[in-house]
């Protein structure tokens, strides 16, 4: 035990010194601060926006007057654009126009077949006007007027244009807040096991490409040098993540207003509680753990650092299959199977359960076999990983398999 | 100290019949030795011979196929002894701090913060590299590089040091003071296993060997019994004019020729005695005359030749 803290300590003390390590510290908390006055930024520069400075312009062509009252009704919905008035002679000059920008359009209504037809027409398909919406817009007045000059009475047209009402409701807990933070979440988890296992494994690679493992060896056990590693890069994670989320909450509860939404959602963090987040740091710690002991692996296979990356390839594989499962699993709506899948595999439960934590989304029996899953995972690879890499640290030259490695007597 | 398997000589480091095999190759060949007494072994050989491999296997970091290797009758292991090591392959943390690593070092040999801090200043006090203390050991010249190597070597106080090479790679300054810290080492009874492929060091050093060829032993003992064993074999002759006319007819052979000297192999003390009076009656007085026995590199060309 003493040796292992040794090596933490040496390691974690290293790591803290290192430029990279306080680069990307103070780079990312200045990012969460960021993040967090965007809503007053977004406030700020919207207030701006809402004064009546219109920055688009849309030629509105009809002559024929199919839609009574068309220009007014389309001026009123789309504040940012001005709707100028057209004429039909100067449509292909107004196409040439719209062709070099992208702030202008044009709405040209035809008659076809006894019915009027809406032509929109923008420079790309990514334009804030869209056909469909304009049509939605301008259909009623036309059915409104068509009726009335048939002699129907108002009622009749305002019933014929009614809307039944309607409401959604959600069965499950899963609400816009939990679904955004878990979301976040399962990124955030995906980065940090990558990351710090990548720290683990640049550790090892470096120790033994610069020859220090042969000293090393001879004073501690290399299974302790691989758990003091881990243990060291894994803390240096959590207190770096701590950081960020410490900020991250100062700057939610100073910066963010309580009413604030990003697109419709309410940011909050209701979804975070006491025993969610003690399973969070759980399943962090021990999916950083299974990826960690398979990184020092693959450092410890190479001979010169440049043939990391490649030798990290087979891990960065899994990490990558498991978490587009999980994100599949959180954001679509995949089959039960599917869903006990990724939360049962070691290798994916740590991106998947933390969003579901979230979105109280798991019963305590599937936490309970994923968790199991997971430290019998970790127990296992950490078992084959120690064996790997004490047979693999001190051979240089020809590349071995790993299981000649697994095989060698050392 | 314990009693062998003889019941005789008390031995302090033990080894008997290591081997190794590399896929096919036998890397260790049935290595044995024993060294009873403080002072410096030496384990000589090509690059290539099995001594690396050799200490590797004495020293648990790799595994044997066959035999034993022993301190005080207990199987060595990092945990139950201290030892110190000096890799052939020198490492260091390039990126670190120098104390920073030399105490890291010492705390993994056991050491609590304090002392190794303490044993550390000694050292770097001791080989002279304390104005690098704080810089990164990379930014260090070779030489110190390899002072910083040894000491973490020697920070514990090791009963049992193994330098495996220690030679290697070093100017003439830093083999200097590597040879004064052996002779102090020795002084202070430590026992010393050295591998070595410059005979010329070993021979100044060590009173034990094994000689390594291809993995196996090719001579072991006393350095100067096998010395001794040999007889005197070597005539160096410097004289003022040129005598190897007389050598020829004296049915003598050169193994070396300097600029002023020549070295001749002789049969023994006759052939050099009559050599000497061949000269004198020529009227020929040599300024140098040394009868003596085979360096430790010839004695290793002629056994490795052979």
């Amino acid at each position: 035990m003493k040796q292992i803290m040794t090596v933490f300590g040496f390691t974690f003390r290293e790591a803290v010194k290192k430029k990279a390590f306080i680069i990307s510290t103070i780079l990312i908390l200045v990012i969460v601060l960021v993040l967090c006055s965007l809503p007053q930024l977004i406030s700020f520069f919207s207030s701006k926006s809402t004064s009546d400075v219109k920055g688009n312009t849309c030629y509105f062509v009809d002559d024929a007057k199919l839609v009574d009252g068309a220009a007014a009704a389309l001026a009123a919905k789309y504040t940012d654009t001005e709707i100028v008035l057209g004429e039909s002679s100067k449509i292909e000059e107004y196409k040439a126009e719209i062709k070099d920008n992208s702030k202008k359009s044009m709405i040209v209504i035809t008659e076809a077949g006894g019915a009027p037809l809406i032509t929109l027409t923008t420079k790309t398909f990514m334009s804030s006007m869209d056909a469909k919406s304009v049509s939605e817009l301008l259909s009623p007045m036309y059915i409104s007027k068509t009726l009335e000059s048939r002699g129907i009475d108002g009622q009749t047209i305002a019933f014929s244009q009614s809307v039944i009402p309607f409401k959604a409701q959600i069965a499950g807990s899963m609400d816009a807040s939990g679904y955004g933070l878990g979301i976040l979440l399962l990124m955030i988890m995906y980065f940090s096991i990558y990351y710090y296992g990548y720290g683990v494994s640049m550790s090892v690679a470096t120790e033994k490409t610069t020859r220090v493992m042969e000293t090393l060896i001879v004073s501690a056990k290399p299974s302790h040098i691989l758990i003091g590693k881990c243990l060291a890069m894994g803390s240096l994670g959590l207190m770096q993540f701590s950081m960020f989320l410490g900020v991250g909450v100062i700057g939610y509860k100073l910066m963010i207003p309580a009413d604030f939404t990003l697109m419709g959602m309410p940011l909050s963090l209701s979804a975070f509680t006491l025993q969610s987040g003690f399973l969070i740091l759980l399943y962090f710690i021990l999916g950083y753990s299974l990826y960690a002991l398979m990184n020092a692996v693959c450092g410890a296979l190479v001979n010169k650092i440049e043939d990391l990356n490649s030798a990290m390839l087979p891990v960065m594989f899994i990490s990558m299959i498991s978490f587009y499962a999980g994100y599949i699993a959180a954001l679509t709506d995949t089959s039960v199977v599917f869903q006990r899948i990724t939360m049962y595999l070691p290798f994916s439960s740590p991106f998947i359960v933390p969003f579901k934590l979230l979105n109280s989304d798991i019963s305590t029996m599937d936490i309970v076999i994923s968790i199991s899953a997971l430290i019998a995972a970790v127990a296992v690879v950490g078992m084959i990983s120690i064996k790997i890499y004490t047979a693999s640290v001190l051979h240089y030259g020809k590349k071995m398999k790993l299981f000649d490695l697994y095989k060698t007597k050392i | 100290m314990y009693r062998n398997n003889d019941g005789g000589t008390e031995v302090g480091l033990s080894v008997h019949k290591l081997s190794k095999t590399f896929e096919t190759k036998k890397a260790v060949d049935q290595i044995s030795f024993e060294m009873t007494e403080p002072g410096v072994f030496g384990l000589i050989g090509t690059n290539g011979a099995g001594k690396t491999t050799t200490i590797r296997m004495i020293l648990g970091i790799i595994r044997m196929d066959e035999g034993t290797a022993a301190w005080n009758n207990a199987p060595i292991s990092r945990e139950t002894m201290s030892f110190g090591y000096m890799p052939e392959e020198r490492g260091i943390y390039t990126k670190s701090k120098v104390f920073d690593q030399l105490v890291y070092f010492g705390m993994l040999r056991g050491m609590n913060k304090t002392d190794a801090r303490n044993s550390t200043s000694k050292w770097m006090d001791r080989l002279g590299v304390t104005e690098y203390k704080d810089m990164i050991a990379e930014k260090v010249s070779k030489g110190n590089q390899q002072k910083i190597q040894l000491i973490a070597a020697l920070i514990h106080n090791p009963e049992l040091i193994i330098l495996d090479e220690p030679f290697s790679g070093l100017d003439p300054v830093n083999t200097e003071m590597m040879s004064n810290l052996i002779s102090e080492l020795v002084e202070e009874k430590k026992y010393i296993v050295m591998s070595s492929h410059q005979m010329s060091t070993v021979e100044e050093f060590c009173e034990e060997l094994v000689m390594l060829h291809n993995g196996k032993t090719i001579l072991q003992g006393n350095l100067r019994k096998i010395k001794a064993g040999y007889g005197h074999t070597n005539l160096a002759v410097r004289t003022a004019r040129d005598i190897s006319a007389l050598a020829k007819e004296s049915g003598m052979t050169v193994i070396t020729r300097h600029a002023d000297e020549v070295e001749y192999s002789i049969t023994g003390d006759n052939m050099a005695d009559a050599f000497l009076s061949r000269l004198v009656g020529a009227g020929i007085y040599p300024i140098k005359y040394e009868i003596r026995e085979p360096s430790l590199h010839e004695i290793f060309i002629e056994k490795a030749g052979e």
